[in-house]
């Protein structure tokens, strides 16, 4: 894997902010959002034209094999913008899963995404299923146990699309004893496990790119508004106490980007992973409440931007692990590490 | 004239550091909370210079080590590792990079060489019983007759002031439109007629820290250090380079480790609320730990680091205070539950880590001024 130029990250940055400006905004989110659109398969292929859907597939499948680091630059931008299409989850997580197979192929040209279900902890039997994503074609992965260890299984199915109250896409899936049974074989043994739990962590630490760019931007939004807002006779700027707020998250951000750009120089460590989602996760959630805070009643109406930056970091925050949850896995191995000591 | 180790590979250089510190080092002495000061610290002071390992940013043609940045960063961090007290040694940090930026030929001559054997120590006169944060708004006075200056005036917070062979500090020459202006730099002996200092015990019943006290101190005007009212600008004089030294996490890295220790033998890690708490700790000291090696890469290769000393410098401070805070909690634990294998000794030292972690949030501008010191740029406000 080519590591990243910073030539080609700045080309990438470039590209990515003039395609977002031009074909999304507040308004395209809000129209999925109120017509029930929990994929739309026009953006995905503008997505697909810029290249973004190849990023981390091989080359010999169409693919750029640019790396996590140019999927985190990426989703970064995407976080400025509040993009609510599920990439992270339809394109990057099963590109990893997908490797050089045929269907990475059509992931490449943008004709598919593939929903994944959610969890590491693999399927034993028929079960209903929640998927990153809901796609047309019903392409899934599921990590699944028949009896003969973890496998990592292909199928078509019929997802239901759930558009959740955060603003984040979804699905739904019914999983029966024939689909399992008949399912295409991706990966198997303790290669699948190790497979899926990488996969996992590349998108915690994509995603942690993504709240990292939406918190920087919800902040830049809250300075702008104290800094225009009058009352009392002054902008809210000049109050010390909203000065000091406005420190506090502005130092929560910078230590997301160090947390992130530590987990990307060292991929192997898993310590620094956990470390850069649960602060991203923490740092996106914060900024966003207190950005609607600072925005007063103007936040918490619908019009106003700074609530689907709050919805879509509470979305991100839980995805691929909350908070919690990777504080957590980073005790563990901090312990293991003691001990072993 | 002490060895230019630039050459040296990372790992002879840190080896051979990491060497001379088993070497020579005083075992009781490793405890990054320790404070050396007096006798001690002018031992400790006068063997890095014997052995060629004093004043690390020091230009060597001014006799320091002269290390370039990739080599001071990584100085810093074996001696953290290794676990050294620290040293006020503000001849070293201060006094010295200040005289290589603004001194005469005299005033290096009679300072640099001493300061490097350890035996002219210096203390600091700026802050004053009105003047803390807003430390331009000092009144000490010196007032200009003939080659000399008359000053008269009081100090505060002056650390290790007694044990100290000399004093640098502002006072105001001349009355300015704005406060900054007006304010001059001047060395003296702090045995000088006109000076006399009274001790303020601390909450760690220490007295390290005094009050100084001038009455008709005379001072030659010689003894100024850059123009006169040019004060403020040399007083902020510093090898720019070294400042990244101050956004180390060690001191919370230390208390997370002594937090570690305590928690085994009260199986603390067991107890959710603990364990939880615990591993909030650990996820920020890493993440403290990644802007602090950002910081260091970045100074490296020279780039701009817009905010993100500050920040790690707040960080450090406030971390340090969480670990205490954490540590305290436990040693509450180890009470309530005697047998339980925490030695006594280890409770005493949480509550020595408890209120010696307080004023890091207060010296060197409190955690509210650097606040507004950061929001400033970030709100773009005038001041």
């Amino acid at each position: 894997m080519p590591a990243l130029s910073p030539d080609d990250r700045q080309m990438l940055l470039d590209s990515a902010e003039t395609l977002l400006a031009r074909a999304h905004d507040g308004a395209r989110l809000r129209r999925l959002r109120d017509q029930g659109i929990a994929f739309d398969p026009a953006f995905w292929r503008l997505m697909a034209e810029a290249g973004w859907m190849g990023l981390r597939l091989p080359e010999a499948v169409g693919g750029s094999d640019l790396g996590v680091a140019a999927a985190v630059a990426l989703a970064e931008v995407m976080g400025r913008h509040a993009v609510p299409d599920p990439y992270i989850a339809a394109c990057h997580l099963p590109a990893v899963l997908l490797g050089d197979s045929e269907a990475a192929a059509a992931l490449a040209t943008g004709e598919v995404g593939v929903g994944v279900m959610e969890g590491e902890v693999p399927l034993t039997g028929p079960s209903e299923v929640a998927l990153g994503a809901a796609v047309p074609g019903g392409e899934t992965l599921l990590l699944a146990d028949r009896g003969n260890g973890a496998e990592i299984l292909f199928l078509r199915l019929a997802i239901t699309p759930e558009l959740r109250l955060d603003g984040g896409a979804g699905g739904r899936v019914h999983v029966t004893a024939r689909d399992l049974a008949g399912a295409e074989v991706l990966s198997a043994g303790p290669a699948a496990l190790g497979l899926w739990r990488r996969a996992c962590d590349e998108a915690a630490l994509v995603t942690a790119g993504y709240l990292t760019g939406l918190a920087r931007q919800a902040l830049a939004l809250s300075v702008e508004h104290l800094m225009q807002r009058k009352q009392f006779g002054q902008t809210l700027a000049q109050f010390q106490v909203l000065q000091h707020r406005v420190v506090d998250l502005r130092i929560g951000i910078r230590m997301a980007e160090a947390a992130l750009g530590a987990a990307l120089a060292a991929p192997a460590d898993r310590m620094r992973l956990h470390a850069a989602k649960a602060r991203a996760s923490a740092v996106a959630s914060a900024t966003t409440r207190q950005a609607v805070q600072l925005h007063g009643a103007l936040g918490f109406t619908d019009e106003a931007a700074i609530g689907l930056y709050l919805k879509l970091a509470m979305h991100h925050a839980q995805a691929f692990g909350s908070e919690a949850a990777h504080r957590t896995a980073h005790a563990r191995l901090s312990r293991e590490a003691r001990d072993a000591a | 004239m002490q060895p230019d180790r630039n050459a040296m590979s990372d790992a002879d250089f840190a080896a051979e550091l990491r060497a001379w510190l088993e070497a020579v080092y005083p075992p009781d002495w490793r405890d990054p909370l320790l404070r050396l000061r007096g006798r001690d610290a002018e031992w400790w002071y006068a063997r890095q210079w014997q052995d060629g390992w004093r004043a690390p940013a020091w230009p060597r043609e001014h006799g320091g080590l002269g290390l370039s940045v990739e080599k001071l960063i990584l100085y810093h961090r074996v001696t953290e590792d290794f676990g050294i007290a620290r040293t006020l040694d503000h001849g070293v940090k201060q006094v010295g990079p200040i005289l290589v930026q603004y001194g005469t030929e005299a005033q290096r001559a009679a300072c640099l060489r001493p300061i490097l054997e350890g035996t002219q120590t210096w203390c600091q006169g700026y802050s004053e019983p009105g003047a803390g944060s807003d430390l331009a708004a000092l009144r000490t006075r010196a007032e200009r007759e003939g080659d000399s200056f008359r000053v008269n005036g009081q100090k505060i917070w002056t650390t290790q002031a007694e044990e100290s062979t000399h004093l640098y500090f502002l006072a105001r020459t001349s009355a300015a439109p704005k406060k900054q202006m007006g304010i001059s730099l001047f060395l003296v002996r702090r045995n000088a007629p006109g000076i006399t200092v009274r001790p303020i015990r601390n909450l760690l019943g220490e007295r390290e820290f005094y009050e100084v006290f001038f009455d008709d101190l005379i001072v030659r005007a010689d003894a100024v250090v850059g123009a006169v009212d040019q004060g403020w600008t040399v007083a902020k004089a510093l090898l720019g380079h070294e400042r990244f030294a101050q956004g180390s996490p060690a001191l919370a890295r230390h208390t997370y480790r002594l937090l570690c220790t305590m928690a085994g033998p009260l199986g603390a890690f067991d107890d959710p609320a603990f364990a939880d708490r615990i591993a909030r700790l650990g996820c920020e000291l890493s993440d403290a730990d990644a802007l602090y090696a950002e910081n260091c890469a970045g100074v490296a290769s020279g780039a701009d680091l817009g905010d993100s000393l500050p920040i790690a410098k707040l960080v450090a401070a406030e971390l340090f205070q969480a670990m205490a805070e954490c540590l305290q909690d436990l040693a509450a634990e180890a009470k309530a539950r005697p047998g339980c294998g925490v030695p006594v000794a280890w409770i005493d030292e949480a509550a020595r880590v408890y209120l010696m972690s307080r004023p890091y949030t207060i010296f060197g501008g409190t955690a509210e001024v650097q606040r507004n010191i950061m929001a400033r740029s970030l709100l773009a406000l005038r001041g």
